[in-house]
């Protein structure tokens, strides 16, 4: 089960690496041929424009890899350094730590976000990847400082500094695999969540608006073009649904087999 | 030489005194049993030994060296010296890496000659490789306390704290572990065995001194066996008494205990004077207003003030 | 009264069966303190679940009977089982396990099970089980339970159990966990029960309390029933080799005979091995115990026995 995941997931990758090389995107409106059926020129139909739905899918495979990635790396990333830091060091640097998670926990992210991108321009999917993880790593870096907290007091993490096993063996070989698990699963959530959260700021107009992002085109296929309503209109509203959907699922598979490999107890047997 | 030294020493721990002027020094291959009830203090003494608990009075010597002296800092020689067994041998392991991987690490970190296979025969696991390979959580208590023990071992220390090590283990498999302590003792490591379990106390510590007890002082303490054969604190009467024989006929014999009052004081505020008066049969009027301090009586300490006047002041118990 | 009949059980696992019980046929005399003892993986928490009715969901029953009066409760409805929980046969539970809600007081909580099983509220009753366990009800009806010590905690559980007049106490290592003084005068209470006509079952590895309690011992090893005897008889003169081994692995407190564990480990009860359960670890095992699972015969069920 879990090589389909990763097999999935090199897919997509490839997809994203080398579709937009292969596949052309036309921008060019073709009303004439609005929710076209699946044909040899347009493998998954139209979208209310007429433009070839396939081709948005690929194109945009790159942007939301990319930024559900990096979202997902930026956010674990800041998350770890933060909370790991602030449970090991304890006290000054814990209190100072732990008021600046206070902060951004507290200011209101969409307000943030457009004063951020007003001063940085947003061009790139990885620097949107984090922008949006700004929203997500205060929560986990909260929970992970709890978390090394309490193990801290574990029997085995009190043998391993009476055995003087210094601090570097403690956090990455004692305690991190034991985050793990806790890890990969907040990864998976934070860039599903990035998708969704790509086409509200899209939708603001904090950022470029990309057609082909699955998200966007998702919202315009469900909200905007009257595709929930035709039935011609099924495969544009299908297409990045089940694009999205099958994405999701990979990086389940994915994250499943990373917590096996560092939690072999997980292991059947 | 005295390995672990502890001089007039008290810890608070939150609103308890959980240790109140203990003195006690270890000395090298020797076993020592601590035994009492909860709440007695019997695992406080523990981590104070190991140097995990800074005292509010009193002192810790590791040979001869004050460990929370200011500046001071313990060399990894020093701190290598005692290691410890903890009773849940589950959290004791990390639940995600083989036993392998947990004796090898500090072989690897101290630079340590050793073989974790060699290791693993000598604890009794065999086929090594077998085990080696295990996590924890496919091993039994038994299993894993023998990996402790070997983990404890392998660092040459000369001094173990074994804190209820076989009470999750079940009752058969107990023995074994014990003689392997006591193998391990032979080898040149001292153990201070912690337990409420007089049987086990008396098999393990046999040659040796125990300690008794109670609301954070030691009230008894002597030869096992004398202790045991010969209590003279009402308190370990007590504990005695209230042993049933392995035999049903003797064991239903009416036999009310020696004690006035079944519960154990708050330990936030003990009964002044002798912390035992008010649950003691032959207290009297001193009891409530002197502390008794260990005083020696036929070779054994007892802190009481009518140690071997017992059966004269003979009050029936209430 | 209670009677199981050749009774098995699986637990479902991934992958495999756990054979848990195998075949168990034990009687359990009306006003007698009938004793099941075993270590850890001998299936006497299973057996527990099973006259309860609380078995966990991946237990599959594969045979037997379990007969309460001639009724078998295997398969009754979970009105019937409910019915009986509590008010002909009621539990008490080793201390650690939180059988109190943390946020009644246990004063509510005895009341509460009165109306829970469509009883009027009974505080008289309430009061004298609470006496009767030595515990003063002025302090006790009003507490939390993480106001009341351990072994104060446990000693209102056995007053709970006994609020509906069970016709049979089980106790499920009562006293485990608990300190010594503690352990002495629960078993005194329990004595005291049992005098005025109580059946009861003790589950347990502590030989103490059988020794203190049982009129009869059950001994389980590895989901089988190897011994069965009065409480004298398994002390004095065990039959089967592994209640010899078990009788003498335990240190005496006053010194005495050397005594020696058992060498090996429990079987895997994923493949029970073909022949008697014990044999891989018998002192006095040949080659017929490796084939041949020895019935229970003059109450032991052993080779070897009667000599």
């Amino acid at each position: 089960m879990k090589r389909i995941g990763w097999a999935v997931l090199l897919a997509f990758i490839l997809v994203a690496l080398f579709g937009p090389g292969l596949i052309p995107l036309d921008g060019t409106p073709h009303y004439e041929e609005r929710f076209a059926p699946m044909s040899w020129n347009h493998w998954l139909g139209t979208d209310y424009a007429g433009r070839d739905v396939w081709a948005q899918l690929v194109h945009g495979s790159r942007d939301i890899l990319l930024i559900a990635f990096s979202t997902g790396a930026f956010a674990v990333l800041i998350a770890l350094l933060v909370g790991v830091t602030s449970a090991l060091a304890g006290g000054a640097v814990d209190a100072l730590l732990v008021g600046c998670v206070d902060v951004f926990l507290t200011v209101p992210s969409f307000p943030l976000m457009a004063i951020l991108s007003a001063l940085f321009r947003v061009g790139d999917p990885i620097t949107f990847g984090l922008l949006l993880a700004l929203w997500s790593w205060p929560g986990l870096a909260r929970s992970l400082r709890a978390q090394v907290q309490s193990m801290q007091h574990r029997e085995f993490i009190e043998v391993a500094r009476l055995m003087r096993m210094g601090n570097w063996h403690i956090l990455w070989r004692e305690i991190f695999p034991n985050l793990v698990p806790y890890l990969s699963l907040n990864f998976i959530m934070i860039a599903r969540n990035a998708i969704t959260a790509s086409v509200g700021i899209m939708m603001l107009g904090l950022v470029p608006l990309r057609v082909e992002n699955w998200g966007m085109m998702l919202n315009l296929a469900a909200f905007q073009s009257g595709a929930l309503f035709l039935p011609q209109g099924k495969l544009y509203l299908l297409a990045p649904l089940t694009a999205i959907i099958a994405f999701q699922y990979s990086l389940i598979l994915v994250a499943a087999s990373i917590e096996e490999h560092f939690d072999p107890r997980l292991q059947r047997g | 030489m005295k390995l672990v030294e502890l001089r007039q020493t008290s810890v608070q721990l939150g609103k308890v005194k959980a240790l109140r002027e203990i003195n006690l020094a270890l000395e090298e291959n020797e076993i020592v049993t601590v035994v009492g009830e909860s709440g007695c203090g019997k695992s406080t003494l523990g981590r104070a030994v190991l140097g995990l608990l800074k005292p509010s009075e009193g002192q810790v010597f590791y040979q001869g060296q004050d460990v929370f002296a200011p500046g001071f800092r313990m060399s990894d020689a020093l701190r290598l010296s005692v290691q410890v067994v903890h009773q849940d041998s589950y959290a004791s392991l990390n639940p995600v890496r083989t036993v392998g991987q947990q004796l090898a690490a500090p072989l690897r970190q101290h630079k340590l000659p050793g073989n974790v296979h060699e290791i693993l025969t000598q604890v009794g696991l065999t086929p090594a490789e077998y085990f080696a390979a295990k996590l924890p959580f496919q091993l039994s208590g038994g299993q894993r306390q023998r990996v402790s023990l070997a983990r404890a071992a392998l660092l040459r220390p000369r001094l173990i704290v074994a804190d209820e090590p076989v009470s999750g283990v079940d009752a058969t498999l107990r023995l074994a572990i014990l003689d392997l302590i006591r193998r391990l003792n032979g080898e040149g490591i001292a153990f201070l065995y912690i337990t409420h379990d007089l049987a086990t106390a008396r098999y393990l510590g046999r040659g040796g001194r125990m300690l008794v007890m109670y609301l954070g002082q030691v009230i008894e303490t002597g030869p096992v066996e004398e202790l045991l054969d010969n209590p003279l604190h009402p308190y370990l009467q007590a504990l005695l008494a209230a042993l049933p024989p392995l035999d049903p006929r003797r064991a239903r014999e009416a036999r009310p205990l020696p004690l006035r009052s079944l519960d154990m004081p708050d330990a936030t505020n003990p009964p002044g004077g002798c912390s035992f008066h008010p649950r003691c049969p032959y207290a009297q009027a001193r009891c409530a207003q002197e502390s008794p301090s260990l005083r020696e009586f036929g070779g054994q300490l007892v802190a009481c003030h009518f140690t071997g006047e017992l059966s004269d002041l003979a009050n029936p118990p209430a | 009264m209670l009677s199981i009949r050749n009774l098995s059980i699986d637990y479902q696992l991934p992958g495999a069966a756990l054979s848990v019980l195998r075949d168990v046929s034990l009687d359990f005399p009306i006003g007698q303190v009938t004793a099941m003892i075993g270590e850890s993986g001998s299936g006497k928490t299973t057996l527990t679940g099973a006259i309860l009715g609380l078995l966990a969901s991946n237990a599959r029953v594969r045979g037997g009977q379990l007969l309460w009066k001639e009724e078998n409760l295997l398969g009754q409805s979970p009105e019937r089982l409910r019915k009986f929980r509590w008010r002909e046969a009621s539990v008490v539970f080793q201390a650690a396990q939180g059988a109190w809600n943390p946020t009644l007081t246990i004063g509510q909580q005895m009341l509460d099970t009165c109306v829970d099983h469509g009883f009027p509220q009974h505080q008289a009753k309430r009061e004298e089980l609470l006496r009767k366990v030595r515990l003063s009800p002025e302090r006790v009806i009003q507490s939390y339970p993480h106001q009341l010590s351990g072994g104060m905690r446990q000693r209102a559980l056995i007053a709970l159990s006994l609020m509906l007049d069970p016709e049979l106490l089980i106790l499920d290592e009562p006293t485990t966990a608990l300190d010594l003084i503690t352990q002495s005068y629960i078993f005194d209470i329990l004595a005291e029960i049992h005098q005025e006509g109580l059946t009861m079952i003790l589950v347990t590895h502590d030989l103490a309390a059988v020794a203190r309690l049982a009129d009869r011992v059950a001994v389980l090893y590895a989901g089988t029933v190897v011994e069965v005897g009065t409480a004298q008889q398994i002390f004095e003169q065990p039959q089967h080799p592994y209640t010899q081994v078990l009788v003498r692995s335990c240190p005496d407190v006053h010194g005495g005979d050397v005594v020696r564990g058992a060498e090996g480990l429990p079987p895997d009860l994923r493949q029970r091995p073909p022949g008697c359960i014990f044999a891989s670890r018998c002192p006095e095992v040949m080659e017929k115990c490796r084939t041949e699972v020895p019935a229970l015969v003059n109450d032991v069920a052993c080779w070897r026995r009667p000599v």
